[in-house]
């Protein structure tokens, strides 16, 4: 037959269902850009984050934007000091 | 709703053209749309079981529309396929008294 016997011919298409998802916001690209036993220089980045989720220690500078960022040049610390997490710069022996 | 218009000629039905959906259901579900089809496709197959050939002149699911036209076919083939024909355009005025929403026969008497 030149004809594919189709018994649906006339039927139409299901209801296509429509989602009201697919919406996202623009990445911000936050976290931690030197991780510990980096060495890092005055001014680098340590730590792009929304809020105090890690608070500055000794060495570390905070942004307007709660950005943290090396005050001098050293090694990257990670720890704890009241039960939040801090990170310090341990000065480079010069 | 599926609009079938028959076209009869001398010898018979010598034509038939199928447009629309039906509208009954969903795809798969459909079971008007599954009768009118099976019957429409059935006329096809019976034509080119009987040696006409080209008798298509017009396909497509998108619209979805058949058209099928054989009224040059010879005297002898044409009174072979009258039972199939007469038969298959009775089944489809059934179906649309039955479901008078979905199907629609109209029938055109050709000079």
């Amino acid at each position: 037959m030149s004809v594919c016997f189709d018994i649906q011919f006339f039927a139409h298409k299901k209801g296509q269902g429509s989602s009201t998802n697919g919406r996202d916001s623009n990445p911000k690209y936050r976290g931690v850009k030197a991780f510990a036993g980096t060495s890092v220089k005055a001014g680098g980045i340590l730590v792009r984050q929304c809020g105090t989720r890690i608070h500055p220690g000794k060495n570390v500078g905070m942004g307007r934007d709660f950005t943290l960022f090396a005050l001098s040049p050293g090694t990257v610390q990670f720890g704890t000091r009241d039960n939040r997490r801090v990170v310090s710069i341990e000065p480079a022996q010069s | 709703m599926t609009r079938l218009t028959l076209f009869w000629g001398k010898g018979g039905l010598v034509g038939l053209e199928s447009v629309g959906h039906t509208g009954a259901a969903a795809k798969g579900e459909d079971v008007v749309c599954a009768a009118v089809s099976t019957l429409v496709h059935t006329l096809v197959l019976g034509l080119e079981t009987a040696g006409l050939s080209g008798v298509i002149r017009d396909i497509d699911p998108s619209v979805p529309i058949i058209r099928v036209e054989w009224k040059d076919a010879p005297a002898g083939v044409m009174g072979r396929l009258d039972l199939l024909t007469r038969t298959i355009a009775g089944a489809l005025r059934e179906i649309s008294a039955i479901h008078a929403d979905h199907v629609g026969v109209s029938e055109v008497h050709l000079k």
